[in-house]
């Protein structure tokens, strides 16, 4: 990254960080909204937990399951919605020919406002939601998740990981912006997409009584799958979880990170490379300017 | 200063194309160094279309573009180093103050904005740092593209339209400084504009283009303007009842008609005095016999300098604009 780009980064950061500030009450609605999605995945878990279903993979802990994905997913979908909104607001600023034309690269805006999104969703996390789980833990209306070192320094990698996915996926998603410009109903179905095939409302294990195990193995190499299975495993069971035939622990969390890190960086550069050649493109067919 | 090519534009056989609308159609010439250059022709010729692609927001299909030592296609980095170019369209955060959005503009370029105090004081935009930017003008809008523009100190500068919005005392003050700026650092300037003044004053060179995006004419701007002996026109509002034909012909004035809106033409305010004076008598004339609606009196416009000089060059009407008829030109 150039010095240039970290330049640009800051200021996008700055600024969209401005406009946030100037329209508090979207802050307010977004945490009104992560709270509703909170207590109904604490109901909807507590209903089937109650409900006596015997040998259910996550069983006493699907309300866990559950609220842990809501928090994961909360950073990703806000980050890669506002990512993907970047170029048609540019656009409609009127900014794109200035942004191209001081050799401002698309993506670098789109990574600016990833990052003041992830910057805000955090805090809101950190301030407002985790003293509420806490208290619920507390209370013992959660089981208290495993909290140790360790499973802090790997939440902290797996949410890199699943950041720089996130990111290369948001920066591709936008180059369907500027191809096709209004695609908003599309980039929409593709974060959809992946939050469903992370297993966000269900274990993936069920797939395998489907007979669907092949499909279930695949879907741990698109990253934010193999990311959140592995932080419910750990967060939820700590370091090591029989799984009727199946052994779930750190080696295979590690193997996860590993490779999952691997895809994940391939598919920025991949992102970052076609958002190059599109911008160009566009020079040529004059989308960018006249959009 | 500079060493010489360091700032010449030099375009040969440029075609742009949308789609399948061909919009440039081999625009050809040779700006030297530290020269301007004024872009005139009717609305759609592809005037902003050139200049965009100019500034290298749109690539040429077909020809070369040379910036100052660079080809744009191959070398667009550097050739963009060089240029600057804010478009009409672009409009702020409306929540963002002045200055919040200066620090986010110079930010994207790589530069400070600090050196631009003096044109800021000059176009009254110092006290105005700490307002958010929905309270603004189009024409201080307009002013901070311009101090956009300028904060990345550009050897060659693009400008369309920038003085559009602005008041006459405020364009004033724009011109003069960037006559003086000019002066100063030697900058070659492309620019639109609809004000004859404007281009008189800041551009040596004037390309004028066809309907339909090719180049009509490039020589130099006194030349060309040179031959127009008009300084004013008058566009009258006839009463739809009278026999326009008749009405311009009594008058004995040069004249555009297009429908039934007549444009006079005159060389000096004598004339312009002349005019008036008959036509406010054609005004009052009694009820019955009211034969104008009304009239309003201005300085020729670039459109106007356009059209004439069309004439002189000989241009079959049907190549100018459909509906119209001309008289008493020598
Ligand atoms: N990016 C683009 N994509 C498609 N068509 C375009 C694009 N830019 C311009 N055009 C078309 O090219 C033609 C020339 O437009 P342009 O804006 O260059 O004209 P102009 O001479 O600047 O007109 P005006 O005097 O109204 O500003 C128009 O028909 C316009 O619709
Ligand atoms: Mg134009």
């Amino acid at each position: 990254m150039s010095n240039r780009s970290v330049a640009v980064l800051k200021a996008n950061i700055t600024r969209n960080l401005r406009i946030d500030w100037k329209y508090k009450l979207n802050f307010i609605t977004d945490l009104a909204w992560l709270a509703v999605d909170v207590i109904t995945f604490l109901f909807l878990g507590q209903v089937v937990a109650s409900s006596g279903i015997e040998n259910f993979l996550y069983g006493e802990t699907l309300k866990e399951f559950l609220v842990v994905g809501v928090i994961y997913w909360v950073i990703f979908t806000r980050a890669y919605k506002d990512g993907v909104s970047v170029i048609p607001n540019e656009a409609a600023l009127g900014a794109l020919g200035f942004i191209i034309t001081n050799e401002v690269s698309l993506s670098d805006l789109i990574t600016g406002q990833f990052s003041s999104s992830t910057i805000k969703t955090s805090i809101t996390l950190i301030v407002f939601v985790l003293p509420i789980i806490g208290f619920l833990s507390f209370t013992n209306i959660l089981q208290p998740l495993k909290i140790t070192p360790i499973t802090i320094l790997l939440t902290l990698v797996i949410f890199i990981i699943s950041w720089v996915f996130m990111l290369g996926i948001t920066i591709i998603a936008s180059t369907l912006n500027v191809i096709f410009k209004k695609s908003g109903p599309l980039t929409f179905l593709l974060s959809y997409l992946l939050t469903m095939l992370s297993g966000y409302f269900f274990p993936l294990e069920v797939l395998r009584d489907f007979g669907l195990g092949a499909i279930e193995y695949l879907l741990y190499f698109i990253p934010t799958t193999g990311m959140l299975y592995s932080l419910r495993s750990m967060l939820i069971f700590g370091d090591s979880r029989p799984l009727g035939e199946y052994y779930y622990d750190f080696g295979l969390i590690l193997a996860t990170i590993i490779i999952d890190g691997i895809i994940a960086i391939i598919v920025l550069f991949l992102a970052l490379y076609v958002m190059r050649r599109i911008t160009r493109k566009a020079a040529y067919s004059g989308t960018l300017e006249f959009y | 200063m500079s060493n010489v090519g360091d700032r010449e534009v030099i375009v040969k056989d440029v075609h742009k194309y949308f789609g399948k609308k061909h919009v440039l159609k081999g625009i050809s010439f040779h700006l030297p160094d530290e020269e301007n250059l004024a872009i005139i022709g009717p609305n759609g010729s592809g005037k902003t279309t050139l200049l965009r692609t100019l500034a290298s927001i749109y690539l040429p299909d077909k020809g070369s573009i040379q910036i100052g030592r660079y080809d744009l296609v191959t070398q667009t980095r550097e050739a963009r180093s060089l240029l600057s170019y804010v478009s009409p369209n672009l409009s702020f955060h409306k929540k963002l103050t002045l200055r919040e959005t200066l620090d986010y503009f110079s930010s994207l370029q790589g530069v400070s904005w600090h050196d631009q105090d003096d044109l800021m004081d000059k176009v009254d935009l110092s006290k105005m740092l700490d307002s958010p930017i929905e309270g603004f003008s189009e024409g201080q809008k307009a002013m901070t593209r311009f101090v956009i523009a300028l904060m990345k100190k550009p050897k060659i500068l693009v400008l369309d339209e920038i003085t559009a919005t602005l008041d006459v005392k405020k364009k004033e003050s724009v011109i003069q400084y960037i006559y003086d700026l000019d002066k100063k650092r030697g900058l070659t300037i492309l620019l639109i504009d609809h004000d004859p003044s404007v281009v008189d004053r800041l551009c040596e060179k004037l390309l004028l283009m066809t309907r339909d995006g090719k180049v009509m004419d490039y020589g130099d701007t006194h030349e060309i303007i040179k031959q127009i002996p008009y300084a004013f026109d008058i566009k009258v509002v006839p009463n739809p009842s009278i026999d326009v034909n008749k009405f311009v012909q009594e008058l004995g004035f040069p004249y555009r008609t297009m429908g039934q809106l007549v444009q006079l033409y005159a060389e000096t305010k004598d004339e312009v005095d002349e005019i008036t004076s008959e036509l406010l008598r054609r005004k009052w004339k009694g009820k019955e016999g009211q034969e104008i609606l009304e009239f309003n009196v201005s300085a020729l416009s670039m459109e106007d300098i356009y059209w004439h000089y069309l004439l002189l060059l000989n241009i079959p009407i049907e190549d100018r604009t459909k509906g119209e008829s001309v008289g008493k030109f020598s």
